[in-house]
């Protein structure tokens, strides 16, 4: 299942909200891990997404040494990235809530 | 996966360029997925090319990234560690607050344990070790002596004899020191004080000066000059009564000055410490009174041993018996102030209670490592994860570093204010046996302070070490490759048992010890003394010379309260008695040849030879003393004297002759049963006689009452009686037996509430380590549990199998501390009387009682256990 378009931000905020510090690559496999493989994050539209999140102010970035010794850069939630974070869930919930109205009304 | 210990933080990382930036990221990217893809069985390069495919187009991504244009904080490198820093603290400060249960649990065991180990140090510190607050304390003594009782101390250590030791050129100063019950009257109601009257010679031994107003002048100590010198607490409180430096206060209807104030950590070195000290003549008088007794105190020259002053005097005693002609000075004993407090029972009291706290900090340590292992394991699978997601060992030690040093800093603020609260406590509970050497406040020396704080801040550094102990096994099992096994190792759960055993057996230990203690103290209080302790009460009168100048009038005041103490309703009788203690002597059995015994102390009551038994001593043998008897020497003596020296009570009344080396023939008029004058304990193997003594020309100021049975002792009516014959008499020492019992028995007290209440702590933090490591062993087994309930297994063998499994922990450590408790019990035996230290009904009371309260305490995880709904817990698989 692909990511619908407009969730990757709120995949990402929840997994660094979860997992406090990680890489790309560990964002990736947190979100793969934790939905059991459900979710495919297409790998190349990832880090756009982070450089622009970084960009307003929702999270920051720290250059790191990984377990394999390899640099690599470490991103979290800035106090901006949970307010957001709040406000995403909120929207989610109602596209959520909203899409399931119109799907159940068209069954009946 | 922090990027900022220690060792990353040195890397030139921050130098790079955003272009080189990019660069990074995106080939860490993709050698990430390469090596996923080789876990996987891909070659190395079959594995590369597929990490580029599925990433897409690799200069694309930079374009886009570049065009983002994103800044990054890398440039600052000091404000990116700081950001890094913050977050880092933050974050672990949010885990601790998610699960406040352990972390609670954690902080207050080590602060509490911390707390009690702290106060403990400051007490012991300044009762025991502190340096006594003289100048070159060491060489100051106390000197005792021999003597028989009427004569006890006044002449051998008394002004004829006080020169005769500095002649010898054993000291270079010595002088007497004496106490008065005085009453002071310019606050409207008599209010009864002690004052300390100390001549030149003792003022120049103890060598303290005033730290405010000035020290007695010698012209002072020759007239013994109204003028007084008060501690600095009293001059706290006179001066809360507007008192300045200089004014009077009225003592004895005499207006005395009160010229300077001891500093602040002044503390007399003798029992009974005053609040003021008044300068008193070789004569030992002092404010228009004259001390019954003086006690001795002196200064050896420098560079001199006590041991060597103390052979100089062993030669000089027949010198001083002959120029005193008397031949009774059976021994001098020179104890060094600084060693005055190791007395028997409070030494080895403050030592078990030393052991009972470091006991106490065992177990709390015990406590925080379960609880941290519980922890860690039950966030495994984050951490797998993390692991699996390339977090080095290294970034998950600082995180948990992070948590303990929080921990440990949220312990030492708590461990802090406890402190300060206990040490504020303190001086309420002491003992009076111990109170009287303690200082008027006990301080914690700041190094102390930082050491035990220290080791809190290095005991939470290593609780970091146990769940990095944990994980480090864990790599890439688990989360990663997809694998739930949830349940950690054998040598996880070993640990944890172990800890568990480990708190059981010293809380089995402490309450071994507690129970002893409190059955010891529980048994002397119930132990017969040969004496009404229900019935009886005693007092003194110390009549203030202003009023009651010569001896006549002192009998016409005497005689006057008797008989108002008489005609109190229920009151049987009322005599003079005085209580007192003399020093061993080597008893004779009848036939005048030493018995091989010579008792540390042999109490008595002096009573004269008419009154009435007002003690309620209970007789075996023989009759209570007639008019006459203290002519003929008449005594008393207990039944287990009797029995050793003569055989039996029967024959011992009648005996006439010496009782002991160098004693005055005596008659034994009667035997007494057992008696207990100075305490109920009998360990040191004391007699006890009763004298009888005639009136002669002293004025008895002690008396004893006893009342009827089934009469409460009326210690109100006693004050009001003798407010009727002198409204300005302060009364001194007013206590009923049972009280006087009670006093000492104060450092047995002591013990058992200390003892019992490390107990109840330590208990408690076991229980809660036990149930804590039930409800874990429960959640761990969840999956097992609800498969066997669905498989039709009884919810009643689950429940008893969670029981059975802490029940084992508690017997292990039960074992273990029996163990500990049965080798350890040669410490406690010194402070208990009339029970084993191995007493078999505690032994085998205590862990049925510790292994009960463990099953309790699983029962609640035990109940949740068969609660586990299989459905929901195969679902979650």
């Amino acid at each position: 299942m692909d990511v619908l378009q407009g969730t990757l931000e709120l995949l990402i905020l929840e997994t660094l909200a979860a997992a406090q510090e990680l890489h790309g690559f560990g964002i990736l496999d947190w979100i793969r891990e934790s939905t059991e493989g459900d979710l495919q994050i297409e790998e190349g539209a990832l880090y756009p997404a982070l450089h622009r999140m970084q960009k307003r102010g929702l999270l920051a970035s720290t250059w790191g040494i990984s377990s394999k010794g390899r640099r690599a850069r470490y991103y979290c939630l800035t106090d901006a990235g949970r307010e957001a974070l709040a406000g995403e869930r909120a929207r989610w919930k109602r596209y959520v809530s909203a899409v399931e109205q119109i799907a159940t009304s068209g069954r009946g | 996966m922090r990027s900022h210990d220690p060792i990353e933080r040195r890397l030139p990382l921050f130098s790079q360029t955003e272009n080189d930036g990019i660069d990074w990221e995106l080939q860490h990217h993709l050698l990430e997925t390469a090596d996923r893809l080789v876990e996987e069985g891909w070659t190395p390069d079959a594995a590369r090319a597929e990490a580029e495919r599925r990433f897409g187009s690799v200069a694309g991504r930079k374009q886009e990234l570049k065009k983002i244009g994103r800044t990054t904080t890398g440039g600052d490198g000091m404000m990116e560690w700081f950001a890094g820093e913050v977050r880092g603290w933050t974050g672990a400060a949010r885990r601790l607050v998610r699960s406040p249960g352990p972390t609670g649990v954690i902080v207050g065991s080590l602060a509490l344990a911390m707390a009690t180990a702290l106060t403990t140090w400051a007490v012991v510190y300044g009762i025991m070790l502190e340096p006594a607050p003289y100048a070159d304390p060491g060489g100051i003594v106390e000197v005792d002596a021999s003597d028989e009782p009427e004569r006890y101390w006044t002449r051998y250590l008394g002004p004829a004899t006080a020169g005769s030791w500095s002649e010898a050129g054993l000291f270079t100063h010595a002088g007497l020191h004496s106490s008065f019950d005085v009453a002071r009257t310019d606050r409207g109601q008599a209010e009864s004080v002690s004052i300390r009257g100390l001549t030149a010679g003792a003022e120049a031994a103890l060598g303290v000066e005033p730290v405010r107003g000035r020290a007695f002048a010698a012209e002072e100590f020759a007239r013994s000059a109204p003028v007084a010198i008060a501690t600095w607490d009293y001059a706290v409180r006179l001066e809360r009564e507007g008192w300045s430096l200089g004014d009077p206060i009225t003592i004895d209807e005499i207006e005395v000055a009160v010229i300077g104030v001891m500093p602040r950590d002044f503390r007399f070195p003798m029992r009974f410490g005053a609040p003021l000290f008044v300068p008193m003549s070789d004569a030992l008088e002092a404010l228009g009174r004259t001390g019954r007794y003086g006690e001795l105190v002196a200064r050896i020259p420098e560079g001199r041993t006590i041991e060597s002053v103390q052979t100089q005097a062993d030669e000089l005693r027949p010198v001083l018996v002959e120029r005193l002609d008397n031949a009774k000075l059976a021994w001098i004993k020179l104890n060094s102030i600084e060693r005055r407090y190791w007395s028997r029972g409070v030494r080895s009291a403050l030592i078990l209670v030393g052991l009972a706290v470091a006991a106490l900090v065992l177990i709390a340590i015990a406590n925080a490592s379960l609880l941290t292992s519980i922890r860690a394991a039950d966030r495994r699978r984050e951490t797998q994860v993390m692991r699996a997601l390339g977090a080095s060992r290294g970034t998950l030690l600082v995180r948990w570093w992070r948590e303990a040093a929080l921990l440990g800093l949220a312990a030492i603020v708590a461990a802090t204010l406890a402190t300060q609260g206990m040490l504020g406590l303190v001086p309420s509970l002491l003992p009076r046996s111990v109170a009287f050497m303690a200082p008027n406040r006990f301080v914690l020396d700041p190094r102390v302070l930082a050491m035990g704080l220290a080791a809190i801040g290095v005991f939470t550094a290593a609780l970091s070490v146990v769940p990095a102990f944990f994980l480090s096994g864990d790599r890439l099992v688990g989360g990663a490759t997809g694998d739930r096994r949830h349940s950690d190792g054998r040598g996880a759960r070993r640990l944890r048992s172990g800890l568990l055993s480990a708190q059981v057996a010293l809380s089995f230990v402490l309450l071994i010890g507690a129970t002893l203690v409190l059955r010891s103290y529980v048994g002397l209080n119930a132990t017969d003394v040969g004496y009404d302790v229900d019935h009886t009460a005693s007092l003194m009168i110390d009549p203030t010379p202003a009023r009651y100048p010569d001896p006549e009038s002192q009998r016409v005041l005497m005689s006057r309260i008797l008989r108002e103490l008489e005609a109190i309703p229920g009151v049987d009788a009322v005599a003079p008695t005085i209580a007192g203690i003399s020093f061993g002597y080597d008893l004779l059995d009848s036939n005048g040849e030493s018995m091989g015994l010579e008792p540390d102390i042999v109490p008595y009551l002096e009573v004269y030879d008419d009154g009435p038994n007002a003690m309620g001593v209970r007789l075996v043998a023989g009759r209570w003393f007639e008019p006459g008897d203290a002519g003929s020497n008449g005594i008393i003596i207990d039944r287990a004297w009797a029995d050793l020296a003569f055989g039996s009570a029967e024959s011992a009344v009648g005996a006439y002759g010496p009782l002991w080396a160098e004693g005055d023939p005596v008659r034994i008029v009667g035997v007494a049963d057992d008696l207990r004058l100075e305490s109920p304990d009998d360990r040191s193997g004391r007699f006890d006689r009763v004298l009888a003594a005639s009136r002669d020309e002293r004025v008895i100021t002690s008396l004893a009452i006893r009342v009827a049975p089934g009469v409460p002792v009326p210690i109100a009516e006693i004050r009001e009686a003798v407010g009727r014959v002198d409204p300005a008499q302060p009364i001194g020492q007013l206590r009923t037996g049972r009280d006087a019992l009670a006093d000492d028995l104060s450092t047995d007290r002591f013990l058992s509430w200390m003892l019992a209440s490390l107990a109840a702590m330590a208990l408690m933090l076991a229980l809660i380590g036990l149930q804590a490591g039930a409800a874990y062993g429960v959640q761990q087994r969840r999956r097992e549990i609800g498969i066997r309930l669905a498989i039709g297994a009884e919810p009643g063998a689950v429940r008893r199998g969670v029981l059975r499994q802490t029940g084992a922990v508690a017997a292990l450590g039960v074992v273990i501390g029996a163990l500990i408790a049965f080798r350890a019990t040669g410490t406690i035996a010194e402070n208990l009387y009339g029970i084993d230290a191995r007493d078999p009904l505690t032994f085998a009371a205590v862990p049925i009682l510790l292994v009960g309260a463990s099953l309790l305490g699983a029962l609640g995880p035990a109940l949740r256990a068969t609660r586990v709904d299989p459905a929901r817990v195969l679902r979650e698989e």
